[in-house]
């Protein structure tokens, strides 16, 4: 043994006999892990339901409509896009990354696998839950009964409500008839009164069997009073619009 | 000092989990020159690396209950060994330095013409070596100079077991390129 390890064997024994360093609990170890495991799951289910909000926003306000509507409402929907709460989700999921990297199948696992997985299985069950349970439907009772802290409630109101009619889209009512396929709708959110008339270029929006009352999704251009429509969609049963 | 030379580290691990921890001299005795020897590979001054290596053992010997005996007992050893010599070297970052102690490659029992070739070529190793980066250098390392398989690399490193591979491919190539052509 040469000099340098009897001078670090010397001071190492030193400093455990005296007590300056000694050995951490296994328990600690064991919690340390447990609280890991937990953070990762809370941060997993935070991710998801940033999903089901996500899917539950966009069936809500009916932009998930804009998809069916060509080029122009691709468009519009990723303009509608609540970008935000994406970014949110997408930070939960790199701090998920970043957690499950302290276990050993997580770091063992090559990024992209992981970071997949994960994106994969919030997307899973955000869309399950916002499809298959009841859930969204009873927090948005209890959010529109305030039963909710006002932050939350006022984001839970914001994600019922279409963008303002002005910026292209509305859920319309039919008011009047007119010939040549025009029509008067009544905005449902804002009452607002629209003279409509379809653009000839598109093949999105019919007014064939289109009658008073009918509830109907807009996208176009508004200019004053007028709304240019490219894209028309019925409203089915049990669609729930507006704040009616 | 040691008269356990048939009682494996993972069992003298044990042994200080269990409390005994007069067997921890045993495992210090054992990684001490292994863990300087790695540590020329990072710090130039060996009062540098004297420093950092008690810190090694002093921080495996207050983590020792977290280490899990189903694995080798060495790639958790070079994993805090590994952290400790990266945390100085970010430290060290504007202060320049240079790998030397050919030592650690020659054979003691070698003639010494053989002595005068070796020592010619683990020059060209070592200007080679410090050629690589830090991520392609520490493989290198670790595999030839260290003899840790490629998933006791994963381990040290807290990479996938391919990157592993991949990065020894990189280094290799490297390193085969900037070798002189016989």
């Amino acid at each position: 043994m040469n000099n340098n390890t009897h001078n670090i064997i010397e001071k190492i024994t030193g400093k455990i006999q005296s007590g300056e360093v000694a050995m951490r609990s296994h328990t600690l170890f064991v919690l340390r892990v447990l609280f890991l495991a937990i953070l990762s799951v809370f941060v997993f289910l935070v991710s998801t339901l940033i999903v089901n909000f996500i899917f539950s926003s966009l069936h809500m306000s009916s932009t998930n409509e804009l998809l069916g509507f060509g080029p122009r409402g691709w468009g519009a929907f990723l303009w509608f896009f609540p970008w935000g709460l994406l970014i949110v989700d997408v930070v939960s999921v790199f701090l998920l990354v970043a957690l499950l990297r302290s276990f050993r199948f997580g770091y063992r696992m090559p990024l992209l696998y992981i970071f997949s997985a994960i994106v994969f299985g919030a997307v899973f069950f955000g869309f399950m839950l916002e499809r298959h349970t009841p859930m969204n439907m009873m927090l948005d009772g209890g959010m529109r009964g305030q039963h909710a802290p006002l932050h939350v409630g006022g984001m839970w109101t914001r994600m019922h409500t279409p963008p303002p009619s002005g910026e292209g889209v509305c859920r319309c009512e039919v008011v009047t008839i007119e010939d040549g396929g025009h029509f008067t709708a009544r905005d449902v959110f804002s009452g607002l009164i629209y003279r409509v008339a379809v653009q000839q270029s598109t093949s999105y929006a019919t007014t064939t069997g289109l009658a008073v009352g009918d509830r109907v999704y807009l996208a176009g251009e508004v200019e004053g009073d007028v709304f240019t429509a490219f894209g028309l969609k019925r409203g089915g049963e049990g669609r729930r619009w507006g704040m009616d | 000092m040691s008269d356990t030379p048939h009682i494996s580290d993972e069992e003298l691990a044990h042994k200080v989990q269990s409390g005994d921890s007069s067997v921890f001299v045993v495992i210090v005795e054992r990684y001490a020159e292994r863990l300087s020897r790695y540590g020329r590979r990072y710090l130039a001054r060996e009062e540098d690396i004297e420093d950092v290596i008690q810190d090694v053992f002093l921080k495996a010997y207050e983590n020792i209950q977290s280490y899990n005996r189903e694995y080798r007992f060495s790639p958790w050893m070079y994993r805090i060994a590994h952290n400790a010599f990266v945390n100085v070297l970010r430290k060290q970052s504007k202060r320049s330095f240079e790998f030397f102690d050919f030592d650690t490659l020659i054979s003691p029992l070698r003639h010494p013409e053989e002595d005068t070739e070796i020592l010619h070529m683990s020059e060209v190793l070592e200007r080679s070596l410090g050629a690589l980066s830090p991520k392609y250098r520490e493989v290198i390392i670790l595999h030839y100079y260290e003899h840790l398989s490629y998933e006791e690399i994963a381990d040290v490193l807290h990479v996938p077991v391919g990157t592993v591979g991949v990065r020894l491919k990189r280094a290799k190539d490297i390193l085969k390129k900037s070798l002189p052509v016989p």
